[in-house]
């Protein structure tokens, strides 16, 4: 395979070129209310060239894999369009080539179960939730796995293939008494393998004993309040609220944004540290090398409230005269790798949950997370739950939790960070530039956020 | 008599093969500077098995493995879910227009100068925007044949440009885009243009909001959002799950009589049309709700079968979510132009533009979503932005109850929606202190 990549990229009429061919089984299957509803295997073959030629990028995806030296051809007539366009100017950030064959260590390898004992865990897995309460109506259990291997070749010498696992699976119940319907849902996820899916039982009765009781629960009421996030919400807040405005293609081209993101900036208190790694290899943005072929090192982002670094790719490194990161993903050989997250992480700091919840006269204890997105300045999110805190007790629970926030005022707001990092993980990921969802997690401890709006009931 | 590829299945077992080929090409351009030409294709072929009570499903996207992917389907087919449902054979399918053979023949540099005219519209109107803009071309070819003597195909265009751009003066990140996309090939936008520049120009001032209920103006795109949970309880899956809120409230009256939402999927040249859905079941024009009343449930064959009524061509199964959805949703709008529908709101919020409206609790008919772009209106007049603040409703009561009036502007997307613009009151508003 690597000598007909080369093979290929030898025809490119360009100054750079690379190309990418992916081969991915893929399997869900899907528990939905009180019945299977899918079990779906889907292998996807194919690749893709991209190539550089006097600032201006070319693209060509192809789904079958011998089209290779086609494919090359086209994306080299596409940068050439590219690169007569006024104002083009795409320059790459220097690496040294890399030749490796990447396999990660794997507890179980999803290759190894059988698809009956998949489908059969998951069945029972959605007949213990909807076993252990009246109230419980429906298990949604979305379970996907994709078994990759990747390679990739440029016209500077790199060489190499990766193999990647990636396992996720979301377990929802939904509860419905007098024409009420609520949910809650826990997550699992691996780059090692399937282990994650295994001895959920008692996780999975929790998720439906907190789904009943929040049929008993009133919706927030609209406000401000305190926020101590729970170690999945911290991990969506990270994400969402500074994760996505770290990365370095929006500020490559844009002068104005790179001034507002500067170097040296203080965005938080001395307590706050972030940072973003491919190296915690059990989590789902596990990466040895990214999709140009650079090294996924660990990138202090935040240090002690000051910005420090920034997500790269081997063009915003060049534009801004700075040093790759290995941050460049794509979501399959359809797209061409862009600026993405792995595991992002607020680094631990020195405060008990119990500590945090004592400090607060009216606030919120949030846990859970269901999703965030953000527009790059302001950020929001949805918690699972929550429960109110008065006077430094947790009080009442409530449901529907909305929060919102401006990026720049939030992250000062922090002002106690805990002790007690967790890695979370789920069936999801992050989405951007119409690529995902995109594996991506976190380490993250409970975390303080002071006067955060809350959208709800007024 | 089955055809040759359908030979080798048991004779217990039926079976669909769905093949698509696409091919695209775009030019996009990120703040000011050329970005990426695409120039790509793509195959996939889907086989989905229904026999001995299950069914499964398999896809490939190396061309000639669909035998390949059958015997995937039916290695799946003892694990696949419970169903007792047949495969539809031969049906009349509506022929429907949706190509222009002048989409895919616009050259690549053409492309270019369309979007380099788009973008020097907005550095001449403002220089300080960092302006995004492209335009792109989709040529889709789909076949769908069975086992049971369904055979239809067709092919669709997609033209598609988008303007926008962003503007950061010190922390305050202003960023909005609009798109126009269709089956036809145009090469003019002037009213694209005047809409980003009229976003850009009342955005300039950030007016203040107090938290509180407003009325508030949604614009086609955010009712979307607002729709979500409405339609998710027409789907015949929630219906037979006991989990739609209107299981046993089809044909009251719960909605406003000013809401009527069809399902419009076989529209001449709309890029959401189609003939038959992935199951090989005609798609049609119905109601769903009529003035208020819902009335027409979103079924496949699962759940068809399941109810006891006829598909309704709303199949879309083995995706990332299967199970029935909508084809093009089609609000019928009101009378009174959005000039007048400000003046009647009068003090209120325009919101163009939301971040996490998607997310949330579906089942309850919550909705909320931060306003990533709107607009304060005071005396029936748009007088400027409105920034970190959200807002949140409850789809089925401010449906129900809280219904000002829908616009007589509509605007459609390829993603599957023809709106107007929506006025609800009482929208609960929350603002950070500013």
């Amino acid at each position: 395979m690597r000598t007909m990549m080369r093979r290929a990229l030898r025809g490119a009429k360009a100054d750079y070129c690379e190309l990418r061919l992916e081969r991915t089984d893929a399997l869900h299957i899907a528990h939905r209310g009180r019945a299977m509803e899918t079990v779906y295997p889907r292998q996807q073959y194919g690749g893709c060239a991209r190539a550089l030629h006097r600032g201006g990028w070319g693209f060509s995806a192809f789904s079958d894999g011998c089209e290779m030296t086609s494919a090359v051809r086209r994306a080299c007539a596409a940068a050439r369009i590219t690169g007569r366009l006024p104002g083009a100017r795409a320059i790459l950030a220097p690496v040294q080539p890399v030749e490796d064959d990447f396999v990660p260590d794997i507890a179980v390898h999803p290759r190894d179960v059988d698809m009956r004992d998949k489908a059969r865990l998951i069945e029972g897995y959605a007949g213990t939730m909807l076993g252990e309460f009246e109230e419980i109506v429906a298990a949604n259990i979305p379970y996907r796995e994709r078994d990759t291997e990747v390679y990739y070749a440029t016209t500077e010498g790199t060489s190499l293939r990766q193999e990647r696992i990636d396992v996720g699976c979301d377990f929802e119940a939904a509860a419905a008494r007098d024409g009420l319907t609520v949910s809650h849902k826990m997550g699992v996820g691996s780059s090692r393998g399937f282990a994650c899916m295994l001895n959920l039982e008692e996780n999975l009765r929790d998720t439906a004993r907190t789904a009943t009781h929040l049929l008993e629960a009133p919706p927030i009421r609209a406000g401000q309040y305190a926020v101590v996030c729970d170690p999945g919400l911290a991990g969506l807040f990270v994400h969402e609220a500074f994760g996505h405005l770290s990365e370095a293609d929006n500020a490559h081209r844009n002068p104005e944004l790179a001034r507002t993101m500067r170097s040296g900036r203080q965005l938080g208190r001395k307590i706050l540290s972030i940072y973003d790694t491919g190296e915690y290899f059990a989590d789902r943005g596990a990466l040895r090398f990214d999709d140009e072929g650079v090294p996924a090192r660990s990138t202090a982002l935040i240090e002690e409230g000051i910005l420090v670094g920034r997500l790269h790719s081997r063009e915003t490194a060049g534009r801004l005269g700075e040093t790759p990161t290995g941050n460049a993903r794509a979501l399959d050989y359809t797209h061409p790798p862009i600026c993405r997250m792995r595991s992002t992480c607020i680094a631990p700091g020195e405060t008990s949950l119990s500590d945090m919840v004592r400090g607060v006269e009216r606030g919120l204890y949030a846990i859970g997370s269901r999703g965030g997105q953000t527009n790059g300045e302001v950020f929001t999110f949805q918690a699972g739950y929550g429960y109110i805190i008065r006077d430094g007790q947790l009080a009442e629970l409530v449901r529907d939790v909305s929060l919102m926030g401006n990026v720049f005022t939030t992250l000062m707001q922090i002002d106690r960070v805990g002790c007690d990092p967790v890695s979370r993980n789920s069936s999801g990921g992050c989405g951007k530039a119409g690529q995902g969802p995109l594996p991506t997690s976190g380490v993250n401890p409970h975390i303080r956020i002071r006067d955060v709006t809350v959208g709800g009931a007024g | 008599m089955r055809s040759a590829f359908f030979r080798q299945l048991p004779e217990d077992v039926m079976a669909q093969l769905v093949s698509t080929r696409e091919s695209r090409t775009s030019v996009s351009l990120q703040s000011n500077e050329p970005e990426v030409t695409v120039d790509s294709e793509h195959t996939e072929s889907a086989v989905r098995v229904v026999g001995r009570g299950r069914v499964s499903a398999a896809a490939t996207t190396r061309s000639g493995d669909e035998e390949g992917a059958m015997r995937r389907a039916l290695g799946a087919l003892p694990y696949g879910s419970r169903a007792s449902y047949r495969l539809p054979g031969d049906a009349f399918c509506r022929r429907i227009s949706l190509t222009d053979e002048s989409v895919m023949n616009v050259a690549p540099e053409d492309m270019a100068e369309i979007v380099g005219d788009l973008a020097s519209s907005l550095r001449r109107f403002d220089p300080g925007i960092r302006v995004e803009a492209s335009v792109s071309r989709l040529s889709t070819n789909e076949t769908l044949v069975n086992s049971e003597g369904f055979r239809g195909s067709f092919a669709r265009t997609l033209w598609r440009a988008h303007l926008g751009g962003r503007r950061v003066e010190g922390d305050d990140m202003l960023r909005l885009a609009e798109a126009r996309d269709g089956c036809r090939f145009r090469d003019a936008y002037e009213d694209l243009k005047q809409e980003v520049r009229w976003e850009f120009e009342r955005a300039r001032d950030v007016i203040p909001v107090r938290p509180g209920r407003y009325a508030v103006i949604f614009a086609p795109a955010q009712v979307v959002f607002l729709l979500r949970p409405l339609v998710r309880g027409l789907k015949g899956n929630m219906i037979a799950d006991g989990l739609s809120p209107w299981g046993r409230k089809l044909g009251e009256t719960v909605l406003d009589p000013a809401v009527t939402l069809l399902d419009d999927g076989v529209a001449e040249m709309h890029p959401a049309s189609r003939p038959f859905d992935r199951e090989g079941v005609p798609v049609t024009r119905r109601e769903l709700i009529s003035a208020g009343v819902p009335r027409g449930a979103l079924l496949d064959l699962e759940s068809a079968q399941r109810l006891g009524k006829e598909p309704t061509g709303n199949g879309y199964p083995g995706g990332q979510t299967p199970g029935p959805r909508p084809n093009h949703l089609v609000l019928v709008r009101g009378n009174q132009p959005l000039s007048d529908l400000l003046r009647q709101v009068g003090d209120g919020l325009l919101i163009l533009a939301s971040i996490g409206a998607w997310a949330g609790n579906p089942f309850s008919g919550n909705v909320s979503g931060t306003i990533s772009l709107g607009y304060r209106i005071r005396k029936g007049e748009v007088i400027g932005r409105v920034k970190d603040c959200m807002f949140s409703l409850n789809a089925f009561d401010h449906f129900g109850s809280s219904l000002i009036d829908l616009s007589h502007e509509i605007k459609s997307s390829s993603s599957g929606y023809t709106f107007p613009y929506v006025a609800l009151d009482d929208v609960v508003i929350s603002s950070s202190p500013q």
